[in-house]
């Protein structure tokens, strides 16, 4: 059986003792079950304590620095980064040890066509990327996401109170997300940083 | 003392940062939380460290320097590169090059690279990339090499091949849809529906594997009368813009992800390499 002759051919070249100990499967995988609707997905990683603390672990305190952007500074950051500024009042925490200033964390939130992302960004007291990381990712393929009612529902929300994914999926393959509004909006934080926070002692 | 990292103390840790011009999350879990947390942090580093050597669009990044320098003359390359520039090469040849990472210059003129589309003349291909024995590569034409098709597998087996040795007894690392895992449960992995995004197909529970799916009716746009896609037919220059999805199983995300792109051209050509590879392909019709 020509079938057989080429399972072996393979088997010999791989020298695999797993492969010898089953049948070569086919290479075409059967088309699986459809599972029910999933409107929305939700995946919540850190929370802002925990992006603080990895950011800055030698950090002994947090405190929020209010912050708000003028009418011409915002213009300055479109203008610089191309990016719109849509929320003047970024959050910011200011992470020190002792008296001395080690940087600051902030706290944003971008959408893309389907998806909506809170994330924190670490810039040292230097001005330099301390680091990036996303506390929760939401995606709709509804239209949802253009809608400022359904994002405003997450606002200081706990990621459990959207809909969550079956228990028995953890991943999804094929969910090619572009971060250019992530890299977009890290760029207007560091915009925002230079004109509010940079020259400060 | 340095105080332990105050994360949940489940010994599980889920996190993601942006690299490689997508989200890459890792999931890992079964050592105490401070063990955890550092390999975790490695497990990144390694995939920043892929997003730095290989990025396209970093003029100071490794391949940017080979895609300047190698038509000039051999090119000393680090072992990352080679290793990915081999197993492209082989790939290449495996599927007759239906996979060819040298078809950048399409992409460049069509704007889903940057660059300018002038001096873009695609000259030659995958068999122009001389790999010498010597730790170096040289182009026998000018090429432009881009490898958005296979990096993001390789950074993730790295990051994979790292919580490993790390000791982390159950972890799984996905780059935008283009995933590895292993551990003690089986997990299933969902593949969105082209038809119907919001719908996914359940995979067999595995324990380990990597699994890649690409889709190009995220990405074409219409030109004319026809399609253009980042998924270009080497033979024939033109996009591929059929509105199906391929997911390929393998043992490596490296091969996963590279897969795709062939198997999407030509299925039924690939069932060898497929078989070769000990991967599985799933093929998901538009309509």
């Amino acid at each position: 059986m020509p079938v057989k002759r080429q399972t072996l051919r393979i088997i010999r070249i791989e020298g695999s003792i797993a492969a010898m100990s089953r049948p070569l499967p086919s290479p075409w995988l059967a088309v699986p079950l459809l599972v029910t609707p999933l409107a929305a997905q939700a995946t919540q990683y850190l929370s802002i304590e925990q992006a603080q603390r990895l950011f800055f672990p030698s950090a002994t305190g947090h405190t929020p620095q209010p912050l708000a952007l003028t009418a011409e500074q915002a213009r300055n950051i479109e203008k610089t980064t191309g990016v719109r500024v849509v929320n003047p009042r970024p959050k910011v925490w200011r992470a020190t040890a002792g008296d001395t200033l080690l940087g600051h964390v902030f706290v944003d939130q971008v959408y893309g066509k389907h998806e909506f992302i809170t994330y924190a960004l670490a810039v040292t007291a230097g001005g330099q990327v301390a680091g990036v990381e996303i506390l929760d990712y939401r995606e709709t393929h509804g239209d949802q996401v253009r809608q400022p009612r359904w994002r405003a529902q997450f606002l200081g929300k706990d990621a459990n109170d959207a809909v969550k994914l079956g228990r028995d999926i953890q991943n999804i393959s094929g969910a090619t997300l572009s971060c250019r509004h992530l890299t977009d909006g890290v760029r207007r934080l560091l915009a925002t940083h230079r004109a509010l926070l940079a020259a400060q002692p | 003392m340095n105080a332990p990292l105050a994360l949940p103390l489940t010994g599980a840790l889920h996190r993601a940062q942006p690299w490689l011009g997508t989200l890459v999350g890792i999931e890992a879990s079964g050592l105490p939380p401070a063990q955890l947390a550092r390999a975790v942090d490695r497990a990144f580093a390694a995939v920043a460290r892929v997003h730095d050597l290989m990025s396209f669009h970093e003029p100071a990044s490794e391949l940017s320097h080979l895609n300047r320098a190698a038509h000039a003359g051999p090119v000393p390359i680090g072992g990352h590169l080679r290793r990915v520039l081999r197993a492209a090469c082989r790939l290449s040849a495996l599927t007759d090059g239906r996979f060819d990472v040298t078809v950048a210059p399409t992409l460049v003129h069509w704007g889903y690279l940057p660059g300018s589309p002038d001096n873009t003349e695609p000259s030659g291909d995958w068999r122009d990339i001389r790999l010498g024995n010597d730790g170096t590569v040289r182009f026998a034409r000018p090429l432009l090499i881009d490898l958005g098709g296979i990096a993001k597998g390789y950074a993730v087996d790295l990051a994979i091949a790292s919580l490993r040795r790390a000791g982390v007894p159950q972890a799984c690392v996905n780059a935008g849809g283009d995933l590895r895992f292993y551990g003690r449960e089986p997990r299933r992995i969902g593949v969105r529906d082209p038809v119907d995004p919001r719908q996914i197909r359940l995979l067999p529970p595995l324990l380990q594997g990597a699994v890649a799916t690409s889709c190009v009716a995220d990405t074409r746009r219409r030109h004319g009368r026809g399609w253009r896609s980042p998924l270009v037919d080497p033979h024939r220059g033109r996009a591929w813009a059929a509105a199906g999805s391929v997911t390929v199983v393998a043992r490596s995300c490296l091969y996963a992800d590279a897969l795709t792109k062939p198997v999407a051209m030509d299925p039924a050509a690939c069932e060898p390499v497929l078989r070769r590879l000990h991967a599985q392909a799933l093929l998901l019709p538009a309509a």
